[in-house]
Protein backbone atom coordinates (compact mmCIF):
# COMPACT_ATOMS: atom_id res chain seq x y z
CA UNK A 1 0.00 0.00 0.00
CA UNK A 2 1.09 3.64 -0.96
CA UNK A 3 0.53 6.77 0.77
CA UNK A 4 0.84 10.52 -0.76
CA UNK A 5 4.29 11.90 1.36
CA UNK A 6 3.57 15.14 1.00
CA UNK A 7 -0.12 15.57 2.10
CA UNK A 8 -0.24 16.82 6.06
CA UNK A 9 -2.97 14.10 6.78
CA UNK A 10 -3.64 15.79 10.44
CA UNK A 11 -7.28 16.85 10.21
CA UNK A 12 -7.52 20.97 10.62
CA UNK A 13 -8.76 22.03 14.29
CA UNK A 14 -11.99 23.45 12.36
CA UNK A 15 -15.35 21.70 14.34
CA UNK A 16 -18.36 23.23 14.88
CA UNK A 17 -21.76 24.00 12.75
CA UNK A 18 -22.03 26.08 9.33
CA UNK A 19 -24.17 26.42 6.60
CA UNK A 20 -23.84 26.52 2.75
CA UNK A 21 -23.78 29.83 0.95
CA UNK A 22 -26.37 30.05 -1.34
CA UNK A 23 -26.98 32.98 -3.68
CA UNK A 24 -30.46 33.85 -2.36
CA UNK A 25 -28.90 34.38 0.91
CA UNK A 26 -26.37 37.30 -0.19
CA UNK A 27 -28.46 39.84 1.04
CA UNK A 28 -29.36 38.24 4.40
CA UNK A 29 -25.54 37.41 4.85
CA UNK A 30 -24.06 40.79 4.37
CA UNK A 31 -27.09 42.68 6.08
CA UNK A 32 -26.64 40.75 9.67
CA UNK A 33 -24.39 38.06 9.39
CA UNK A 34 -25.63 34.99 11.80
CA UNK A 35 -23.33 33.28 14.36
CA UNK A 36 -21.96 30.46 12.41
CA UNK A 37 -18.60 28.39 13.27
CA UNK A 38 -18.23 28.30 9.57
CA UNK A 39 -19.41 28.93 5.84
CA UNK A 40 -19.21 26.20 2.46
CA UNK A 41 -19.11 27.55 -0.68
CA UNK A 42 -20.18 26.18 -3.99
CA UNK A 43 -16.37 26.09 -5.68
CA UNK A 44 -18.04 26.50 -9.24
CA UNK A 45 -19.89 29.48 -8.01
CA UNK A 46 -17.10 31.27 -7.50
CA UNK A 47 -14.72 30.42 -10.92
CA UNK A 48 -15.63 33.20 -12.13
CA UNK A 49 -13.68 36.80 -13.22
CA UNK A 50 -15.80 39.02 -10.89
CA UNK A 51 -18.80 41.08 -10.19
CA UNK A 52 -21.61 40.28 -7.40
CA UNK A 53 -19.98 36.91 -6.14
CA UNK A 54 -16.56 37.31 -5.80
CA UNK A 55 -17.48 40.87 -4.05
CA UNK A 56 -19.46 38.94 -2.02
CA UNK A 57 -17.25 36.14 -1.30
CA UNK A 58 -14.58 38.67 -0.52
CA UNK A 59 -16.70 40.31 2.21
CA UNK A 60 -17.90 37.33 3.88
CA UNK A 61 -14.06 35.84 4.35
CA UNK A 62 -13.60 38.62 6.30
CA UNK A 63 -16.26 37.36 8.66
CA UNK A 64 -16.21 33.59 8.74
CA UNK A 65 -13.88 30.65 7.90
CA UNK A 66 -14.50 28.51 4.95
CA UNK A 67 -14.81 25.17 2.90
CA UNK A 68 -14.70 24.88 -0.23
CA UNK A 69 -16.99 22.19 -1.89
CA UNK A 70 -16.64 21.52 -5.93
CA UNK A 71 -19.32 19.42 -8.06
CA UNK A 72 -16.49 19.07 -11.60
CA UNK A 73 -13.75 17.35 -9.49
CA UNK A 74 -14.70 14.12 -11.65
CA UNK A 75 -12.21 12.42 -9.74
CA UNK A 76 -13.31 8.90 -10.68
CA UNK A 77 -13.30 10.05 -14.64
CA UNK A 78 -10.75 6.81 -16.21
CA UNK A 79 -9.58 8.93 -18.56
CA UNK A 80 -8.05 11.58 -15.68
CA UNK A 81 -9.16 15.02 -14.26
CA UNK A 82 -9.03 18.45 -15.95
CA UNK A 83 -5.58 20.12 -15.23
CA UNK A 84 -7.21 23.20 -15.93
CA UNK A 85 -9.83 22.94 -13.95
CA UNK A 86 -7.52 22.05 -10.96
CA UNK A 87 -5.62 24.96 -11.63
CA UNK A 88 -8.43 27.56 -11.86
CA UNK A 89 -9.35 25.80 -8.45
CA UNK A 90 -6.25 26.61 -7.36
CA UNK A 91 -6.80 30.23 -7.77
CA UNK A 92 -9.50 30.58 -6.26
CA UNK A 93 -8.40 28.43 -3.04
CA UNK A 94 -5.40 30.71 -2.91
CA UNK A 95 -7.99 33.66 -3.05
CA UNK A 96 -10.04 31.96 -0.29
CA UNK A 97 -7.74 30.65 1.87
CA UNK A 98 -10.06 27.88 2.65
CA UNK A 99 -9.74 25.33 6.06
CA UNK A 100 -10.13 22.40 3.58
CA UNK A 101 -11.26 21.92 -0.35
CA UNK A 102 -13.69 18.95 -1.04
CA UNK A 103 -15.45 17.50 -3.70
CA UNK A 104 -17.63 13.85 -4.39
CA UNK A 105 -16.14 10.17 -5.54
CA UNK A 106 -17.71 10.35 -8.59
CA UNK A 107 -17.43 10.93 -12.42
CA UNK A 108 -19.23 13.53 -13.85
CA UNK A 109 -18.34 12.72 -17.85
CA UNK A 110 -15.10 11.51 -20.03
CA UNK A 111 -14.27 12.26 -23.27
CA UNK A 112 -14.33 16.09 -23.08
CA UNK A 113 -18.22 15.81 -22.06
CA UNK A 114 -20.17 16.81 -18.80
CA UNK A 115 -23.47 15.24 -17.50
CA UNK A 116 -23.22 18.00 -14.87
CA UNK A 117 -24.29 14.61 -12.30
CA UNK A 118 -22.39 13.08 -9.55
CA UNK A 119 -22.37 9.82 -11.59
CA UNK A 120 -21.31 6.14 -9.29
CA UNK A 121 -18.44 4.13 -9.43
CA UNK A 122 -17.97 0.40 -9.43
CA UNK A 123 -16.11 -0.26 -6.22
CA UNK A 124 -13.24 -2.29 -8.19
CA UNK A 125 -9.69 -2.33 -7.36
CA UNK A 126 -9.02 -0.40 -11.17
CA UNK A 127 -11.92 2.29 -10.14
CA UNK A 128 -9.94 2.30 -7.21
CA UNK A 129 -6.30 3.01 -8.80
CA UNK A 130 -7.93 5.35 -11.22
CA UNK A 131 -9.56 7.51 -7.97
CA UNK A 132 -5.95 7.34 -6.21
CA UNK A 133 -4.54 8.27 -8.94
CA UNK A 134 -6.66 11.59 -9.74
CA UNK A 135 -6.52 12.18 -5.91
CA UNK A 136 -2.61 12.41 -5.86
CA UNK A 137 -2.75 14.49 -8.59
CA UNK A 138 -4.90 17.35 -7.48
CA UNK A 139 -3.63 17.07 -4.20
CA UNK A 140 -0.35 18.31 -5.74
CA UNK A 141 -2.11 20.79 -7.49
CA UNK A 142 -3.70 22.24 -4.69
CA UNK A 143 -1.50 21.60 -2.59
CA UNK A 144 -2.92 20.37 -0.02
CA UNK A 145 -5.42 17.13 1.44
CA UNK A 146 -8.25 16.69 -0.28
CA UNK A 147 -11.84 15.94 1.77
CA UNK A 148 -14.16 13.54 -0.77
CA UNK A 149 -17.98 12.63 0.13
CA UNK A 150 -20.08 10.40 -0.46
CA UNK A 151 -22.60 10.65 -2.87
CA UNK A 152 -26.12 9.29 -2.91
CA UNK A 153 -26.33 6.81 -6.10
CA UNK A 154 -28.95 4.52 -7.93
CA UNK A 155 -26.87 1.96 -9.55
CA UNK A 156 -25.50 -1.07 -8.65
CA UNK A 157 -22.57 -2.53 -10.32
CA UNK A 158 -22.01 -6.15 -10.97
CA UNK A 159 -18.49 -5.49 -11.50
CA UNK A 160 -18.15 -4.24 -7.60
CA UNK A 161 -15.87 -6.42 -5.53
CA UNK A 162 -16.19 -4.09 -2.20
CA UNK A 163 -18.18 -1.99 -0.04
CA UNK A 164 -18.51 2.05 -0.58
CA UNK A 165 -17.17 1.95 2.71
CA UNK A 166 -14.17 -0.31 2.14
CA UNK A 167 -13.60 1.75 -0.81
CA UNK A 168 -13.29 5.06 0.77
CA UNK A 169 -10.95 3.71 3.71
CA UNK A 170 -9.07 2.56 1.41
CA UNK A 171 -8.61 5.71 -1.08
CA UNK A 172 -8.20 7.57 2.84
CA UNK A 173 -5.18 5.27 3.55
CA UNK A 174 -3.60 4.75 -0.01
CA UNK A 175 -3.55 8.79 -0.68
CA UNK A 176 -4.22 10.32 2.52
CA UNK A 177 -7.23 12.14 1.51
CA UNK A 178 -10.39 12.91 4.38
CA UNK A 179 -13.73 12.13 4.00
CA UNK A 180 -17.16 14.22 3.61
CA UNK A 181 -19.41 11.93 5.08
CA UNK A 182 -22.67 13.10 3.83
CA UNK A 183 -25.58 11.46 6.36
CA UNK A 184 -28.29 11.98 4.06
CA UNK A 185 -26.29 10.01 0.97
CA UNK A 186 -25.71 7.37 3.48
CA UNK A 187 -29.39 6.72 3.56
CA UNK A 188 -30.64 7.33 0.77
CA UNK A 189 -27.58 4.71 -0.87
CA UNK A 190 -28.70 2.15 2.33
CA UNK A 191 -32.18 2.12 1.06
CA UNK A 192 -31.63 2.12 -2.63
CA UNK A 193 -28.88 -0.36 -2.45
CA UNK A 194 -30.09 -2.48 0.55
CA UNK A 195 -27.00 -2.12 3.12
CA UNK A 196 -27.18 -1.15 6.56
CA UNK A 197 -26.49 2.42 6.96
CA UNK A 198 -24.96 1.88 10.50
CA UNK A 199 -22.35 -0.78 8.70
CA UNK A 200 -21.34 2.31 6.55
CA UNK A 201 -20.59 4.67 9.13
CA UNK A 202 -18.68 1.82 11.34
CA UNK A 203 -16.86 0.76 8.31
CA UNK A 204 -15.26 4.45 7.46
CA UNK A 205 -11.88 5.59 9.50
CA UNK A 206 -12.83 7.79 12.31
CA UNK A 207 -9.82 10.03 12.17
CA UNK A 208 -10.38 11.20 8.73
CA UNK A 209 -14.03 12.44 8.85
CA UNK A 210 -13.66 15.98 8.58
CA UNK A 211 -17.32 17.51 7.94
CA UNK A 212 -20.42 16.20 7.63
CA UNK A 213 -23.48 17.27 5.54
CA UNK A 214 -26.98 16.76 6.46
CA UNK A 215 -29.89 17.34 3.87
CA UNK A 216 -33.01 15.80 2.76
CA UNK A 217 -34.35 13.75 0.11
CA UNK A 218 -37.46 12.81 -2.01
CA UNK A 219 -38.93 8.93 -2.25
CA UNK A 220 -40.17 8.14 -5.83
CA UNK A 221 -41.56 4.74 -6.23
CA UNK A 222 -39.22 2.58 -4.37
CA UNK A 223 -35.83 4.51 -4.65
CA UNK A 224 -34.91 7.83 -2.26
CA UNK A 225 -33.94 10.54 -4.88
CA UNK A 226 -31.30 13.23 -3.25
CA UNK A 227 -32.94 16.05 -3.97
CA UNK A 228 -31.45 18.11 -1.28
CA UNK A 229 -34.33 19.94 -1.35
CA UNK A 230 -36.12 19.02 1.51
CA UNK A 231 -35.69 19.79 5.33
CA UNK A 232 -33.26 16.94 7.26
CA UNK A 233 -35.66 13.68 7.36
CA UNK A 234 -36.12 11.86 10.68
CA UNK A 235 -33.82 8.66 9.70
CA UNK A 236 -31.04 11.05 8.36
CA UNK A 237 -31.15 12.82 12.14
CA UNK A 238 -30.76 9.59 13.86
CA UNK A 239 -28.08 8.42 11.77
CA UNK A 240 -26.64 11.85 12.30
CA UNK A 241 -26.82 10.76 15.98
CA UNK A 242 -25.22 7.42 15.25
CA UNK A 243 -22.37 9.65 13.34
CA UNK A 244 -21.77 12.37 16.02
CA UNK A 245 -21.34 8.87 18.79
CA UNK A 246 -19.12 6.91 16.49
CA UNK A 247 -17.20 10.35 14.87
CA UNK A 248 -16.99 12.77 18.05
CA UNK A 249 -17.26 16.89 17.19
CA UNK A 250 -17.01 16.92 13.37
CA UNK A 251 -17.30 19.77 11.81
CA UNK A 252 -21.52 19.65 10.49
CA UNK A 253 -23.76 21.82 8.16
CA UNK A 254 -27.19 21.68 6.27
CA UNK A 255 -26.79 21.60 2.96
CA UNK A 256 -29.61 22.56 1.09
CA UNK A 257 -28.72 23.07 -2.88
CA UNK A 258 -32.92 23.89 -4.30
CA UNK A 259 -36.18 24.73 -3.04
CA UNK A 260 -33.79 27.17 -1.10
CA UNK A 261 -35.85 28.77 2.38
CA UNK A 262 -35.43 31.63 3.86
CA UNK A 263 -32.20 31.44 6.04
CA UNK A 264 -33.70 31.44 9.72
CA UNK A 265 -35.54 28.17 8.47
CA UNK A 266 -32.05 27.07 8.23
CA UNK A 267 -30.18 28.35 11.15
CA UNK A 268 -33.48 26.61 12.92
CA UNK A 269 -32.54 23.22 10.96
CA UNK A 270 -28.61 23.43 12.29
CA UNK A 271 -29.80 24.31 15.95
CA UNK A 272 -31.32 20.91 15.52
CA UNK A 273 -27.97 19.85 14.80
CA UNK A 274 -26.28 21.16 17.56
CA UNK A 275 -28.61 19.64 20.45
CA UNK A 276 -28.14 16.12 18.34
CA UNK A 277 -24.74 16.28 19.03
CA UNK A 278 -24.88 17.88 22.30
CA UNK A 279 -27.07 14.76 23.56
CA UNK A 280 -24.94 12.52 21.41
CA UNK A 281 -22.07 13.91 24.02
CA UNK A 282 -23.97 14.16 27.16
CA UNK A 283 -25.11 10.50 26.71
CA UNK A 284 -20.73 9.73 25.38
CA UNK A 285 -19.82 11.25 28.99
CA UNK A 286 -22.58 9.44 31.07
CA UNK B 1 -15.47 -4.45 -19.55
CA UNK B 2 -12.66 -1.74 -18.58
CA UNK B 3 -13.89 1.52 -16.46
CA UNK B 4 -13.31 3.64 -19.45
CA UNK B 5 -15.94 1.23 -21.18
CA UNK B 6 -18.38 1.51 -18.54
CA UNK B 7 -18.54 4.88 -18.36
CA UNK B 8 -18.54 5.45 -21.86
CA UNK B 9 -21.62 3.18 -21.86
CA UNK B 10 -23.32 4.79 -19.02
CA UNK B 11 -22.85 8.12 -20.48
CA UNK B 12 -24.27 7.33 -24.05
CA UNK B 13 -26.97 6.15 -22.08
CA UNK B 14 -27.72 9.34 -20.27
CA UNK B 15 -26.87 11.48 -23.39
CA UNK B 16 -29.37 9.26 -25.11
CA UNK B 17 -27.26 7.47 -27.45
CA UNK B 18 -28.03 3.77 -26.30
CA UNK B 19 -24.53 2.41 -24.50
CA UNK B 20 -25.62 -1.47 -23.34
CA UNK B 21 -24.95 -0.24 -19.76
CA UNK B 22 -27.82 -2.62 -18.33
CA UNK B 23 -26.13 -5.56 -18.37
CA UNK B 24 -23.69 -4.36 -16.44
CA UNK B 25 -26.09 -3.48 -13.52
CA UNK B 26 -27.78 -5.34 -10.44
CA UNK B 27 -31.21 -4.84 -9.62
CA UNK B 28 -31.30 -5.37 -5.46
CA UNK B 29 -34.91 -4.86 -3.92
CA UNK B 30 -36.08 -5.84 -6.68
CA UNK B 31 -35.95 -1.61 -8.60
CA UNK B 32 -34.87 -2.71 -12.22
CA UNK B 33 -32.17 -1.12 -14.10
CA UNK B 34 -33.54 0.35 -16.23
CA UNK B 35 -35.85 2.21 -13.51
CA UNK B 36 -32.77 3.10 -11.63
CA UNK B 37 -30.96 4.35 -15.28
CA UNK B 38 -33.83 6.50 -16.07
CA UNK B 39 -33.28 8.53 -12.53
CA UNK B 40 -30.01 9.69 -14.24
CA UNK B 41 -31.41 10.08 -17.79
CA UNK B 42 -34.23 11.93 -16.23
CA UNK B 43 -31.69 14.09 -13.88
CA UNK B 44 -29.67 15.11 -16.90
CA UNK B 45 -32.91 16.56 -18.71
CA UNK B 46 -34.41 18.10 -16.11
CA UNK B 47 -31.21 19.83 -14.56
CA UNK B 48 -30.01 21.07 -18.02
CA UNK B 49 -33.80 22.61 -19.00
CA UNK B 50 -34.24 24.03 -15.79
CA UNK B 51 -30.68 26.07 -15.81
CA UNK B 52 -32.38 27.11 -19.30
CA UNK B 53 -35.64 28.32 -18.18
CA UNK B 54 -33.89 30.28 -15.68
CA UNK B 55 -31.18 31.62 -17.53
CA UNK B 56 -33.87 32.66 -20.91
CA UNK B 57 -37.07 33.23 -18.38
CA UNK B 58 -38.15 36.45 -20.38
CA UNK B 59 -37.49 34.66 -24.03
CA UNK B 60 -39.71 31.27 -22.37
CA UNK B 61 -42.51 34.12 -21.55
CA UNK B 62 -42.22 35.62 -25.24
CA UNK B 63 -42.33 32.48 -26.68
CA UNK B 64 -44.68 29.86 -24.42
CA UNK B 65 -44.15 26.91 -22.86
CA UNK B 66 -44.34 24.59 -26.62
CA UNK B 67 -42.31 26.84 -28.34
CA UNK B 68 -40.14 27.51 -26.07
CA UNK B 69 -39.70 24.00 -24.73
CA UNK B 70 -39.22 22.51 -28.01
CA UNK B 71 -36.17 24.15 -28.16
CA UNK B 72 -34.77 23.62 -25.41
CA UNK B 73 -35.63 19.64 -25.47
CA UNK B 74 -33.66 19.97 -28.94
CA UNK B 75 -31.03 21.79 -27.21
CA UNK B 76 -30.14 19.45 -24.54
CA UNK B 77 -30.61 16.29 -26.95
CA UNK B 78 -27.93 17.51 -29.58
CA UNK B 79 -25.34 19.98 -27.66
CA UNK B 80 -24.16 17.87 -24.56
CA UNK B 81 -21.98 20.26 -22.25
CA UNK B 82 -18.61 20.37 -22.41
CA UNK B 83 -17.74 22.96 -19.34
CA UNK B 84 -17.09 22.03 -15.77
CA UNK B 85 -19.30 24.83 -15.30
CA UNK B 86 -23.04 24.51 -15.60
CA UNK B 87 -23.47 28.19 -16.59
CA UNK B 88 -21.25 28.00 -19.94
CA UNK B 89 -23.98 25.65 -21.25
CA UNK B 90 -26.49 28.64 -22.05
CA UNK B 91 -23.34 29.89 -23.92
CA UNK B 92 -25.46 28.42 -27.61
CA UNK B 93 -28.70 28.38 -26.69
CA UNK B 94 -29.08 31.96 -28.09
CA UNK B 95 -27.59 31.07 -31.55
CA UNK B 96 -29.95 28.06 -31.18
CA UNK B 97 -32.53 28.95 -30.83
CA UNK B 98 -32.29 31.71 -33.29
CA UNK B 99 -31.57 29.37 -36.38
CA UNK B 100 -34.52 26.87 -35.12
CA UNK B 101 -36.96 29.54 -34.80
CA UNK B 102 -35.70 31.80 -37.79
CA UNK B 103 -38.79 33.58 -37.71
CA UNK B 104 -38.80 34.60 -34.42
CA UNK B 105 -36.85 37.82 -34.57
CA UNK B 106 -37.67 39.17 -30.80
CA UNK B 107 -37.07 36.07 -29.04
CA UNK B 108 -33.60 35.39 -30.81
CA UNK B 109 -32.95 38.89 -29.33
CA UNK B 110 -33.88 38.53 -26.22
CA UNK B 111 -32.43 35.62 -25.85
CA UNK B 112 -29.15 37.08 -26.58
CA UNK B 113 -29.69 39.71 -24.34
CA UNK B 114 -30.70 38.08 -21.86
CA UNK B 115 -27.30 36.14 -22.14
CA UNK B 116 -25.06 38.98 -22.51
CA UNK B 117 -26.73 40.37 -18.61
CA UNK B 118 -25.31 37.14 -17.51
CA UNK B 119 -22.30 36.76 -18.61
CA UNK B 120 -22.15 40.80 -17.14
CA UNK B 121 -22.67 39.75 -13.68
CA UNK B 122 -19.79 37.93 -13.34
CA UNK B 123 -17.81 39.16 -15.60
CA UNK B 124 -14.15 41.14 -14.55
CA UNK B 125 -14.54 43.90 -12.74
CA UNK B 126 -12.81 47.48 -13.38
CA UNK B 127 -12.74 50.77 -11.77
CA UNK B 128 -14.35 53.38 -13.55
CA UNK B 129 -12.63 56.36 -15.16
CA UNK B 130 -12.75 59.59 -12.56
CA UNK B 131 -14.52 62.37 -15.03
CA UNK B 132 -12.08 64.85 -13.34
CA UNK B 133 -9.19 63.06 -15.08
CA UNK B 134 -10.90 64.90 -18.20
CA UNK B 135 -10.92 67.98 -17.00
CA UNK B 136 -6.89 67.92 -16.77
CA UNK B 137 -5.82 67.15 -20.41
CA UNK B 138 -4.49 69.88 -22.35
CA UNK B 139 -5.30 70.26 -26.09
CA UNK B 140 -2.50 68.10 -27.04
CA UNK B 141 -3.79 65.46 -25.03
CA UNK B 142 -7.15 65.78 -26.43
CA UNK B 143 -6.18 65.29 -29.93
CA UNK B 144 -4.47 61.42 -28.69
CA UNK B 145 -6.50 60.45 -25.64
CA UNK B 146 -7.89 56.72 -26.50
CA UNK B 147 -10.53 55.23 -24.12
CA UNK B 148 -10.12 51.98 -22.63
CA UNK B 149 -14.34 50.47 -22.54
CA UNK B 150 -15.39 48.62 -19.26
CA UNK B 151 -14.29 44.64 -20.35
CA UNK B 152 -18.21 43.44 -20.05
CA UNK B 153 -19.21 45.45 -22.46
CA UNK B 154 -21.13 43.92 -25.77
CA UNK B 155 -22.82 45.55 -28.35
CA UNK B 156 -24.93 44.50 -31.26
CA UNK B 157 -27.52 45.52 -34.20
CA UNK B 158 -30.89 44.65 -33.43
CA UNK B 159 -34.28 44.88 -34.90
CA UNK B 160 -36.53 44.30 -31.90
CA UNK B 161 -37.31 47.31 -29.62
CA UNK B 162 -35.81 45.50 -26.57
CA UNK B 163 -36.00 48.09 -23.96
CA UNK B 164 -40.13 47.96 -24.12
CA UNK B 165 -39.91 44.20 -24.38
CA UNK B 166 -38.32 43.61 -21.38
CA UNK B 167 -40.19 45.98 -19.82
CA UNK B 168 -43.24 44.84 -20.67
CA UNK B 169 -42.74 40.44 -19.86
CA UNK B 170 -40.89 42.12 -16.87
CA UNK B 171 -44.17 43.96 -15.78
CA UNK B 172 -46.19 40.75 -15.82
CA UNK B 173 -48.95 42.20 -17.43
CA UNK B 174 -50.58 42.12 -20.90
CA UNK B 175 -48.93 44.12 -23.37
CA UNK B 176 -48.88 45.52 -26.78
CA UNK B 177 -45.67 44.31 -28.80
CA UNK B 178 -43.45 46.87 -29.77
CA UNK B 179 -42.85 45.18 -33.07
CA UNK B 180 -39.57 45.31 -34.86
CA UNK B 181 -37.54 47.92 -36.76
CA UNK B 182 -34.51 47.81 -38.51
CA UNK B 183 -31.34 50.22 -37.69
CA UNK B 184 -31.39 49.35 -33.65
CA UNK B 185 -28.79 48.59 -31.32
CA UNK B 186 -28.46 47.76 -28.15
CA UNK B 187 -25.24 47.74 -25.56
CA UNK B 188 -24.38 45.52 -22.54
CA UNK B 189 -22.55 45.91 -19.22
CA UNK B 190 -22.04 45.83 -15.61
CA UNK B 191 -22.25 49.52 -13.35
CA UNK B 192 -20.98 48.62 -10.24
CA UNK B 193 -22.61 45.43 -9.45
CA UNK B 194 -25.83 45.57 -11.58
CA UNK B 195 -25.58 44.27 -15.27
CA UNK B 196 -27.51 47.03 -17.53
CA UNK B 197 -28.29 47.31 -21.26
CA UNK B 198 -29.36 50.51 -23.45
CA UNK B 199 -31.05 50.43 -26.65
CA UNK B 200 -28.54 53.01 -29.00
CA UNK B 201 -28.63 54.09 -32.19
CA UNK B 202 -26.40 52.57 -34.87
CA UNK B 203 -23.64 55.91 -34.97
CA UNK B 204 -23.09 55.04 -31.47
CA UNK B 205 -22.51 51.28 -31.99
CA UNK B 206 -20.35 52.22 -34.86
CA UNK B 207 -18.37 54.67 -32.62
CA UNK B 208 -17.68 52.19 -29.65
CA UNK B 209 -16.51 49.68 -32.46
CA UNK B 210 -14.10 52.47 -33.93
CA UNK B 211 -12.87 53.43 -30.63
CA UNK B 212 -12.99 49.64 -28.79
CA UNK B 213 -10.35 49.25 -32.26
CA UNK B 214 -8.09 51.95 -31.33
CA UNK B 215 -9.47 55.20 -32.81
CA UNK B 216 -8.33 58.32 -30.75
CA UNK B 217 -11.56 60.71 -29.31
CA UNK B 218 -10.28 63.59 -32.29
CA UNK B 219 -9.90 60.75 -34.65
CA UNK B 220 -13.85 59.74 -34.18
CA UNK B 221 -14.71 63.29 -34.17
CA UNK B 222 -13.47 63.64 -37.71
CA UNK B 223 -15.04 61.06 -38.93
CA UNK B 224 -18.67 61.88 -37.50
CA UNK B 225 -20.85 63.57 -39.89
CA UNK B 226 -22.83 66.63 -39.73
CA UNK B 227 -26.66 66.01 -38.44
CA UNK B 228 -29.26 68.11 -38.38
CA UNK B 229 -26.76 70.88 -38.14
CA UNK B 230 -25.33 69.52 -34.70
CA UNK B 231 -21.46 69.22 -34.99
CA UNK B 232 -19.54 65.62 -34.79
CA UNK B 233 -17.56 66.99 -31.69
CA UNK B 234 -20.81 68.07 -29.67
CA UNK B 235 -22.23 64.97 -30.70
CA UNK B 236 -19.14 63.07 -29.93
CA UNK B 237 -19.31 65.14 -26.55
CA UNK B 238 -22.82 63.99 -26.15
CA UNK B 239 -22.11 60.61 -26.59
CA UNK B 240 -19.02 60.45 -24.09
CA UNK B 241 -21.17 62.36 -21.25
CA UNK B 242 -23.56 59.38 -21.66
CA UNK B 243 -20.35 56.67 -21.55
CA UNK B 244 -18.69 59.10 -18.32
CA UNK B 245 -22.43 58.31 -16.62
CA UNK B 246 -22.74 54.65 -17.82
CA UNK B 247 -19.56 54.10 -15.72
CA UNK B 248 -18.40 52.74 -19.33
CA UNK B 249 -14.73 54.31 -19.65
CA UNK B 250 -12.71 52.62 -17.24
CA UNK B 251 -9.42 54.16 -17.99
CA UNK B 252 -7.61 56.38 -20.74
CA UNK B 253 -4.56 56.79 -22.69
CA UNK B 254 -3.00 60.45 -23.54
Amino acid sequence: MTQTDNVNRDRPGLTGFGLGLRPQHYPAFLADPPELDFLEIISENFMVAGGRPLTTLDALRERYPMVMHGVSMSIGSADGVDLSYLRRLKTLADRVRPTWVSDHLCWTGVHGHNTHDLLPLPYTEEALAVVCENVRLAQDVLERALVIENPSSYLTFAASEMSEWAFLGEMCARTGCALLLDVNNIHVSAVNHGFDALEFLNGVPADRVWQIHLAGHTPNGDLLIDTHDQPVPDPVWRLYDAACRRFGPVATMIERDDNIPPLDDLLAELEIARIVAADSRRDAAA
Amino acid sequence: MSLLALQDALQDHILGRGGGIAGQLEAPRGVDAAARLNVYHHAYRARLGDLLREGFDKTWSWLGDEAFGGVVAAYVETCPSASFSLDDYGGGFPAFLAQSLPGEVEAGELAWLERAMRKAFDGPDAAPLDPTRLATLDEAAWDRVRFAFHPTLVFRPVDAHLGALWSGIESGEPFTPPGTEPGLSVRVWRKGLQPHFRMIAQEEARALEQLMQGLTFAELCARLPAVDDVEPVERAGAMLAVWLQDELIVGLEA
